[in-house]
């Protein structure tokens, strides 16, 4: 028998934490074109896709061209739900390699990183395969196959 | 080349070969991501011509209904609506599971959002920003569960079947067997529990439940199967527990919070429901159903806590119900009545005032009006108040009650009397109510006497 189970436990579904998912706040300069997107939540680029040394954005249109150098600053908030005052930054320089239009004055660009820190980088990208692996878990619990 | 990675690759090529078959659909507001992963699918093996993507919930569920897509990929939040609601869908659509897939591929990381997809049986929860290979991996192992299933999971559908083909003593005997092939057949057990469910064994069904736990406490069919059970046995503080257990893994289920509310009245467990009240604030898409039932659970713990004389928390609550309630007259109604009844006439015209504008020349919004004048005005105030609402023709119930009773105190037996026999022609099933309100309320004796002076 499990303890707890049956019984009177402490158990409350209320922590507003359940509620709460990691906010990714992405802004850049071009430094080629000394340019920034717009002010404005609308018009902040949006981290889509990661690969081992770039990654996809969702960019307001006309901020950048092929071959350009971005500076790319990435701040996560909510990134441990054990500690949810935990934040990570990831500051980059990268190369815009591939461009495509998209509706609503919109592009999806890669970019490859060429400056910025191993451990940045890396603390970046697992607090997504982290949350991944616990989700993971957590279905398979679960469905209990 | 070395045997696992030529493994890897006749892996790949099958996974290849089960996408290239596969109409895909893709839901998601965001063109970028609908993009790369259309890309990214080809990538793997899809056919272009077979991936559709769609930027909105109407549009994809006009495909899904029509074109019947084996493949679903859609983001959590779209828009106004949860890509899980077209999970449903998709299964009507495709009740052969064996060769779909329902993915979520979202940025939405809240347990909330992990829970519901769990709940409702998702097959991968994919976060963005994702990488193509991880990508890859999840869903080739997905296709690979469901194409060439364990001998415990062939099992279980088999017994599944025998379940449904009305078969308990047959379905039985497989998970029996099933459990044999499994160091934790949690799944095994649940189906057995279900089977004796069938069979009308409930207790028999319990245990099985219960053992099923103990290899997994987090299994969500053992756990609502074993809360079900308690509640057909009566045993509702089990029930009650279990069910908490329930809502804290699996949070911000409005149908399931709103029986934790009806069980914790139910069981007395009043302190609770303020917790519940607090995650009820944070649920995005109240109910009607779910704002009703915390509005009433709210209300009844208020009075709890206010006899027990726990004035702050129990007024503080009395007044988050009136916030919650919006416009349902019926429970700002009940809460002014109940602090009137436990004396906080201040409080309850602090919520009279959230009645709608266009609600102020109601009968019940005077009625209510009427009854806190009683208990913070004087008689004569209340007594001219209420005659006036008479003479306005304002049939109420309770216009009538406080007008008796305010005349039964001023001294004015024979108005209070006419009253009740008038009230009472009206509502003849409250007759009794209405006369003794007007033969037993007691004269209040400094009314009659400052009357008497002032008649001097």
């Amino acid at each position: 028998m499990i303890p707890g189970l049956l019984e009177n436990n402490n158990l409350f579904p209320l922590s507003s934490d359940d509620f709460k998912s990691i906010e990714m706040k992405t802004t850049f300069v071009n430094t080629t074109s000394r340019t920034s997107p717009p002010k404005g939540s609308e018009h902040d680029p949006v981290v889509v896709q990661l690969s081992d040394r770039s990654f996809a954005l969702e960019v307001p249109a006309k901020t950048c061209a092929g071959g350009h150098n971005l500076m790319i600053t990435i701040e996560l908030k909510n990134v441990n739900r054990e500690d949810f005052s935990k934040k990570v930054r990831f500051v980059c320089t990268a190369k815009v390699v591939s461009m495509l239009p998209l509706p609503k004055d919109r592009e999806r660009i890669i970019v490859n990183l060429m400056q910025f820190d191993e451990k940045s980088w890396n603390d970046f990208r697992e607090v997504f395969e982290a949350r991944q692996k616990e989700i993971n878990q957590f279905l398979e619990a679960c469905k209990g196959f | 080349m070395n045997a696992t990675r030529k493994k890897e690759m006749e892996a790949e090529k099958e996974f290849a070969a089960f996408l290239s078959k596969k109409r895909i659909l893709i839901a998601d507001t965001q063109a970028a991501s609908r993009v790369g992963l259309s890309r990214a699918l080809i990538g793997l093996g899809a056919r272009a011509n077979l991936v559709v993507t769609v930027d909105s919930y109407d549009v994809a569920r006009e495909f899904l209904g029509i074109h019947k897509p084996h493949i679903v990929f859609c983001e959590y939040d779209l828009g106004l609506n949860c890509g899980l609601q077209l999970l449903s869908l998709f299964r009507e659509a495709r009740p052969d599971e064996k060769d779909t897939l329902f993915v979520l591929v979202t940025g939405n990381t809240s347990q909330s959002a992990v829970a519901e997809a769990a709940e409702k049986d998702v097959d991968l929860y994919i976060l963005k920003p994702y990488n193509v290979d991880t990508l890859r991996h999840a869903l080739s192992t997905a296709v690979k569960d469901k194409l060439e299933p364990t001998d415990y999971v062939k099992t279980i559908l088999e017994g599944k079947q025998l379940l449904s083909a009305s078969k308990p003593h047959e379905a039985m005997a497989v998970f029996e067997r099933a459990m044999q092939m499994s160091p934790k057949p949690t799944l095994a057990y649940y189906y057995l529990g279900e089977t004796h469910r069938v069979n009308k064994s409930v207790q028999i069904a319990k245990m099985n439940y219960l053992r099923g736990l103990e290899y997994n406490i987090l299994h969500y069919k053992c756990l609502t199967g074993l809360y079900e059970a308690l509640m057909e046995q009566g045993q509702t503080k089990e029930a009650y527990n279990v069910l908490k257990r329930i809502t804290r893994y699996f949070p911000a289920n409005p149908t399931r919070l709103s029986q934790v509310l009806r069980l914790a009245v139910m069981t007395g467990e009043y302190e609770d429901i303020e917790h519940y009240y607090e995650q009820f604030l944070n649920v995005e898409k109240k109910s009607p159903e779910l704002v009703r039932h915390i509005c009433a659970a709210v209300i009844v713990t208020a009075k709890y806590l206010l006899k027990k004389g726990e004035i702050t928390r129990g007024l503080k609550l009395f007044h988050a119900a009136a916030l919650t309630a919006g416009t349902l007259t019926q429970f700002l109604s009940e809460i002014i009545l109940s602090l009137v009844d436990m004396n906080f006439p201040e409080e309850a015209e602090k919520v009279l005032k959230r009645f709608p504008p266009e609600l102020e020349s109601s009968r019940l919004y005077r009625g209510l009006d009427l009854l806190i004048t009683s208990k913070l005005s004087s008689l004569s105030l209340t007594v001219s108040k209420g005659r006036q609402l008479i003479r306005e023709g304002v049939y109420d119930p309770l216009v009538f009650r406080v007008i008796i009773e305010s005349s039964a105190r001023a001294g004015l037996k024979h108005s209070a009397e006419a009253l009740a026999d008038r009230a009472a022609k009206i509502w003849p099933d409250r007759k009794m109510e209405f006369s003794d309100l007007a033969t037993q309320t007691e004269t209040d004796p400094s009314y009659v006497k400052n009357a008497s002076k002032s008649a001097e």
